[in-house]
């Protein structure tokens, strides 16, 4: 379980998150949703470890997120995620390789190739869908308990996003993997999410109070 | 302990990311043995196994080097979002992280190091330059010195990068750790020179100066400085700075964990990483500049009331400073008057450590009582063909009976006015000053006095304690790797002496030395030069011929030297004469050439060349009677006639 407890994070002055508490269950596909500079990715890179918040705590199955125990069940996939020039998607197979112990290198390799994913290939020369696609295999192959994806279906034509949709649902389903999602995808949201989450202005909302908000901005 | 299970794992990728630095230092070290094996013969004269010391230079400078550029490529990932977001997202814990990070740079480095200085010792001993036995512990010290120093300056490069969070402000910041304690210290020297005339140097300043600037404790652990050789490197002279750097790097390492910890990835606002570093910066900043300031408004006034300069220097200086500052520190010209708190703490800060500079320089300035003093040793700056000022200080020791007719002598010339206001229109001589006091500090002083003051000199020169102290022929043991040379300044030879009798000639010379007087070093103009030269690159030692060294002129008689030869016994073909006008300012001394002759006709040449003398030979410059403003080039044909040589003359009588 993912429990995030009364966060707040500061950029100087600019409060981005604001006394913040969120409880994902295990096995849950958890979807959060907020407009832009809500906070989203920030309190994403909080769970994964990257970012240290100003107020409150992160715990994971009860371990703090600083411990290198609470991380090594949680996959980080950030919106633009670091590769070197001269990687190929066999290179970063290996790299997470390196950290994950469970990491299902036969598993990854198939899945790039239902992919259509070359799998020697320069990642610098796939198009930012065959990237994310790629990365997504690696998510779910590392066969950790969570899963923290940053706006996954960004960039993605509805074929792809239809994929990812089902790998995601399937890893879920199948492996009992929770995972959190952030992403501006309503539709693909309400497709995979169990739960959902409302941010706004550093500010979890409940679905009554998102719904009064949007139906304010349409008036 | 999870994670440490995957440590190799991540070590292997860090070093993957580090492939750069691995192909650099393997390209560069071995380099230096590639380009040394290729060295048909090392130079006549120097030091063969000074190549395998731990203070080879080439080495060194490679570990100062990668160093720098290793700590700030140590942890490239935390300035670049998407390469934080991988790195933190990993499951390892940043101590984890960190660690990975410093041992791949340690052994980046010392890997080759220890290889190449090995090799580099194999190339020495196949050509002859060392022995195994005599250098081996040397070879091994140095790469133990040269990576604790790697890890010295990597640390410190890191700190300055995790600081800072853009890359200006970084180099800036690494220039302010690195040279900062060195300007800061000169700085208080300059300082306590214009408050405190009397002031030469401190014993606490000496001691920070080679302690605390980074470049200097490296370069003294090293031993670079001494050109010591493989053999000659003694672990006991270095012991102490070795002991301090590896205590440093462990400091530093320390703290760059807890920052490494603590570190945020997102961008601040500001140029530095955490509030305090600015703080840190502008204080660091300030106080150099507003010493640097101070020192030179101090210059300037010309001996103004100290008290004034320094409220002068507070009123305008530190608002200037701050404005200065503020732009800097936020990269913006529009926050030149801003911070006004910060204004009145600076006042504040710099109030308390001008004070702090005034009381320093008044209590530095108090003369030791004789009572209180166990030695002393006096150095006359103009006494040129003594040993170097600071090596006189070193090895003189004047006490009892010495210490008092020296204590008889400061009495006088401390009486001088001059010792508190330069002296412009007399012409003024310099001592410095070295006291051992009961208490076990050392103090220095530096004292300008007029030529009057010369006059009681004589009963100090004439002590053995003082002669000693001064001439390094007293000191000179072995003269097995030395040659004799003498010159009158126009002509010179290399004396034809075994060991045997150069240590007879040496004896003839000491004995003329004892019997120096200092009238004689005031009034009497020297007929020549010896030269006791180090074949082995062990420091040469000269010395002048007074007409009444008769020991020593007796013996180069016998070795056929006419040491009477004077200018004019030379066949003179020209003399040009240059007559020179100086102006003197406070800060600088101009001289430049108001007309010149030249003369040819033999009887003017003959008349003129009478009062002439090389100019070589004016070390002691003590006589009153030499003019300064007229220099004589003088062509002359040497003893066998066939060459025309030239020589530049001083006369003798007053401008």
């Amino acid at each position: 379980m993912i429990e995030v407890c009364d966060i707040t994070k500061r950029f100087g002055n600019f409060i981005c998150l604001d006394h913040v508490t969120v409880m994902i269950p295990d096995g849950a596909v958890y979807g959060l949703v907020g407009e832009n500079g809500a906070g989203k990715s920030t309190l994403l890179r909080l769970i994964a470890g990257v970012y240290r918040a100003d107020e409150g705590e992160i715990r994971i199955d009860g371990k703090k997120v600083s411990e290198a125990a609470a991380k090594r069940d949680v996959f980080y996939m950030p919106d633009r995620q670091h590769y070197e020039r001269n990687d190929t998607p066999l290179t970063i197979g290996s790299f997470y390789r390196n950290f994950y112990p469970g990491f299902a290198m036969e598993e990854y390799c198939y899945l790039l190739e239902k992919f259509g994913l070359n799998e020697s290939a320069l990642v610098d020369s796939f198009s930012k869908g065959m990237k994310k696609q790629m990365f997504v295999a690696a998510a779910i192959c590392a066969n950790t308990k969570y899963l923290l994806c940053d706006e996954v279906f960004d960039g993605l034509d509805p074929k792809i996003r239809q994929e990812v949709n089902a790998l995601l649902t399937s890893a879920a389903k199948g492996r009992k993997l929770t995972v959190l999602i952030v992403s501006h995808y309503l539709e693909e949201l309400d497709k995979i999410c169990t739960q959902k989450g409302f941010l706004h202005r550093g500010k979890i909302l409940s679905k009554k109070e998102w719904d009064m908000l949007l139906a304010g901005e349409e008036k | 302990m999870d994670g440490w299970k995957r440590f190799p794992g991540l070590l292997r990728e860090d070093l993957k990311s580090k492939l750069g630095f691995v192909a650099a230092s393997w390209y560069v070290l071995g380099m230096f043995c590639l380009l040394f094996s290729m060295k048909k013969a090392v130079p006549a004269g120097e030091i063969r196994s000074f190549y395998v010391g731990a203070g080879n230079t080439s080495f060194f400078l490679s570990a100062i080097l990668f160093g720098v550029i290793m700590g700030a490529g140590a942890f490239r990932f935390l300035y670049v979002q998407s390469k934080a977001d991988l790195y933190f997202g990993i499951p390892f814990t940043r101590s984890q992280l960190f660690t990975a990070g410093i041992l791949n740079n340690f052994f980046i480095f010392s890997v080759p190091l220890v290889l190449c200085r090995f090799l580099f010792f194999k190339i020495s001993l196949s050509m002859g330059y060392c022995e195994y036995e005599d250098n081996i512990f040397c070879v091994w010290m140095g790469c133990l010195v040269l990576i604790v120093g790697f890890l010295f300056v990597m640390n410190l490069s890191m700190l300055a990068f995790f600081l800072a969070q853009n890359t200006g402000y970084r180099i800036g910041l690494l220039a302010l750790l690195m040279l900062g304690p060195d300007a800061g210290i000169r700085l208080s020297e300059k300082m306590l020179e214009a408050l405190s005339p009397s002031f030469y140097r401190s014993e606490f300043l000496d001691l920070l100066k080679r302690y605390v600037p980074p470049l200097s404790l490296l370069e003294n652990a090293a031993g670079v400085k001494e050109y010591v050789d493989g053999v000659n490197w003694k672990a006991g002279d270095h012991l102490s700075y070795l002991l301090v750097m590896i205590g440093g790097t462990g400091i530093l390492l320390c703290i760059n964990l807890v920052i490494f910890n603590i570190r945020p990835v997102e961008r601040k606002s500001g140029m530095f990483t955490f509030r305090f570093v600015e703080h840190l910066v502008r204080y660091s900043c300030g106080i150099l500049a507003a010493l640097w300031f101070t020192g030179g408004l101090k210059v300037f006034s010309a001996g103004g009331n100290p008290v004034v300069v320094m409220v002068i220097s507070l009123v305008m200086g530190v608002p200037v400073i701050h404005g200065l500052l503020n732009m800097v520190i936020a990269f913006d010209a529009k926050k030149f008057f801003t911070g006004k708190w910060n204004l009145l703490a600076e006042f504040l800060v710099m109030a308390v450590v001008l004070g702090g500079f005034l009381f320093w320089g008044k209590m530095g300035s108090q003369i030791p009582k004789e009572r209180e003093t166990v030695s002393m040793a006096i150095a006359l700056t103009d006494l040129g063909s003594g040993d170097d000022s600071s090596q006189v200080l070193e090895n003189m020791c004047l006490t009892g009976e010495e210490l008092s007719r020296a204590y008889d002598w400061l009495g006088l010339i401390t009486g001088y006015e001059g010792n508190s206001a330069p002296l412009v229109e007399e012409r003024t001589y310099e001592a410095l000053v070295k006291y051992e006091l009961q208490n076990g500090r050392t103090k220095y002083f530096k004292y300008r006095f007029p030529g009057s003051g010369l006059e009681g000199f004589g009963e100090v020169f004439d002590q053995e304690g003082f002669k000693r102290g001064t001439y390094e022929a007293f000191r000179m043991d072995s003269l097995k790797y030395y040659e004799v040379r003498w010159t009158n300044g126009l002509e010179s030879y290399t004396l034809d002496l075994d060991e045997e009798e150069r240590r007879d000639f040496l004896k003839a010379y000491q004995q003329d030395l004892e019997e120096l007087t200092f009238e004689e070093v005031c009034r009497q103009i020297p007929v020549g030069r010896l030269t006791f030269a180090s074949t082995k690159n062990q420091g040469d030692v000269s010395g002048l011929l007074y007409p009444g060294y008769d020991k020593t002129l007796t013996y180069l008689s016998q070795l056929n030297i006419n040491t009477d030869k004077k200018v004019s016994d030379y066949e003179l073909t020209q003399i040009v004469v240059e007559k020179y006008m100086s102006t003197e300012g406070f800060l600088y001394d101009v001289r430049y050439l108001e007309s010149q002759k030249t003369i040819t006709d033999q009887i003017k040449m003959t008349e003129m060349s009478l009062n002439l003398f090389p100019e070589e030979l004016w070390i002691d410059r003590l006589q009153d009677h030499v003019g300064r403003d007229m220099e004589y080039f003088v062509t002359y044909r040497d003893s066998a006639g066939k060459t025309v040589k030239k020589v530049k003359c001083l006369a003798l009588g007053k401008e």
